[in-house]
């Protein structure tokens, strides 16, 4: 985890091995709040639901968690009934939607934020390569207008080489973290 | 050296031992097609005794007919009283008859050499160019030929359909005109490798077309030689490499489309189920936080199956090169 252990501001792309993916969120998780750090998480792939799970089993302070759960209602078709600091939008795909929550939660922040989006691989289920260059590239201005860390996730090979391009070039750093 | 020089042998024979002694068959002919005299050569072409030949009229024993052929040289010869030639096809020999009148005082014709000149591997030559010239009339590679210094001496009809110009507007033309101004330099040092007699194989480069298009090809050139060993002509064999092209990059798109649509989202699914029954193995999650999370895996492999079937769509409207059947198959699977 060199990227994240910096004191300074940044974005990172950080890529993982698939099986590895969920680790890297929570090692991300535990060294940003660790720090003080409040954390906004976009989830394509986990529900919200089972990363808060995860986080609260290995003592993650919950009230620094915010989620953006762009999954859980696509999927079920409902959302859960009571679950805290979470935004559901309707569908991975609709970008429109993910944005304004995103920059909701951004507005909200109170001290040092950080943005962890996982995982840009898993979008690309549901959205065409230009389009999550686009939005990739909207997110990252909005990011460093605010100057506030983020790291993208994405599964090794998870992304085609054009816009692995892309998105490292619009990064401060890519980690390859695809090894145990 | 010596017997040449015997004053018994008189200048009627040597000349008449020259006759013989010439390969060529040669006959002497009266005006009325009588063969007065031949050479041992003529009996070994009629394949007849000298005798057999001598007194016998021409086209009796060259074309075995009654009377002298239609379009008969010697006839011709009688009137112009010029050399009058023709090819003529005797046993399995290609020949070039060359007929001598020979004058009287009077000016009229008194008689006739007829000399034959095996003319077969002239004629072989002659048809294997014919051959050579229709392939490469009638190939769809563009193939040219060209100066030295790049002029165009040759341009087939391949070439006219792949640039559009036709050989009247490019023979004699620079070939500059059809390559891109930034590969000019790269197309002289080329023409300086021919020039060396080096022979330049499977170059890919980029030509325009007339309309303005530029096409990716590649190329053959080499070097003609003549007897001297020196390049007098560059043979250019040219293949339109820009449809394999096309399909390559749509090949590379469905590959990479392919492997990012349906391998790697599926390795993400296969991974989130095997930790999602790991952690509801282990008691980490509840049954409905299994059924939430196995859901989420059903809807990302429904997405891909939509992916899938949009790409298959695109590749069955966009390529014509699919055959019928599998078109029918993939448009069944929509």
């Amino acid at each position: 985890m060199d990227g994240i252990e910096t004191e300074e501001s940044g974005i990172f792309l950080y890529i993982s091995d698939p099986a590895r993916l969920k680790q890297t969120n929570l090692e991300i998780v535990t060294s940003l709040t660790g720090k003080d750090y409040d954390c906004i998480i976009v989830t394509t792939n986990i529900p919200s639901s089972l990363l808060t799970k995860l986080y609260t089993k290995n003592d993650i302070p919950m009230d620094r968690i915010h989620f953006i759960d762009a999954i859980t209602k696509y999927s079920l078709g409902k959302v859960p009934a009571e679950q805290l600091n979470t935004t559901f939008t309707s569908n991975p795909g609709n970008l429109t939607e993910l944005g304004i929550a995103i920059s909701e939660a951004l507005k909200k922040r109170e001290g040092d934020t950080a943005l962890i989006f996982d995982s840009i691989s898993t979008l690309l289920i549901y959205l065409s390569s230009p389009n999550i260059s686009k939005f990739m590239h909207f997110i990252t201005n909005k990011i460093r207008l605010l100057d506030i860390r983020a790291v993208y996730l994405s599964a090794e090979k998870g992304l085609d080489p054009l816009l692995l391009t892309q998105i490292s070039s619009i990064v401060d750093e890519v980690v390859e973290n695809t090894k145990e | 050296m010596t017997d040449t020089k015997k004053p018994g042998i008189s200048e009627y024979e040597i000349l008449k031992r020259t006759f013989n002694a010439i390969e060529d068959p040669i006959f002497y002919l009266s005006p009325d097609s009588t063969i007065l005299h031949a050479n041992p050569a003529s009996a070994t072409l009629l394949n007849k005794p000298l005798e057999e030949i001598i007194g016998s009229r021409c086209y009796q024993v060259v074309h075995h007919t009654t009377a002298n052929i239609r379009g008969c040289p010697f006839i011709e010869a009688k009137k112009t009283k010029k050399r009058e030639s023709y090819t003529v096809n005797l046993g399995s020999h290609w020949y070039q008859v060359a007929i001598d009148p020979v004058l009287g005082d009077d000016g009229e014709m008194v008689g006739a050499v007829h000399i034959l000149t095996n003319i077969d591997s002239i004629k072989k030559i002659h048809e294997l160019r014919a051959i050579l010239g229709a392939i490469i009339e009638t190939t769809s590679d563009p193939i040219i030929s060209e100066t030295p210094d790049g002029h165009v001496i040759s341009w087939n009809r391949g070439a006219e359909e792949t640039f559009g110009y036709t050989a009247d507007e490019m023979i004699g033309e620079s070939i500059q005109r059809i390559i891109p101004d930034k590969l000019k330099e790269q197309h002289l040092e080329t023409l300086r490798k021919i020039q060396r007699g080096e022979r330049v194989e499977q170059i890919e480069t980029r030509r325009i077309k007339k309309d303005g298009e530029e096409i990716e090809l590649s190329l053959s050139l080499s070097p003609i030689l003549d007897e001297r060993g020196i390049t007098t002509d560059i043979a250019v064999i040219m293949h339109d490499l820009t449809e394999i092209r096309k399909a390559e990059r749509a090949l590379l798109a469905y590959i990479t489309e392919a492997a990012l649509r349906l391998k790697n989202p599926i390795e993400i699914i296969a991974r989130s189920i095997e930790e999602i029954t790991d952690l509801h193995m282990a008691g980490e999650i509840d049954d409905e936080e299994l059924n939430t999370s196995l859901m989420i895996q059903v809807r990302h492999a429904e997405k891909i199956i939509e992916n899938i079937r949009e790409l298959q769509q695109s590749i069955v409207l966009e390529l014509d090169e699919i055959p019928q059947s599998y078109r029918k198959f993939l448009m069944e699977e929509e």
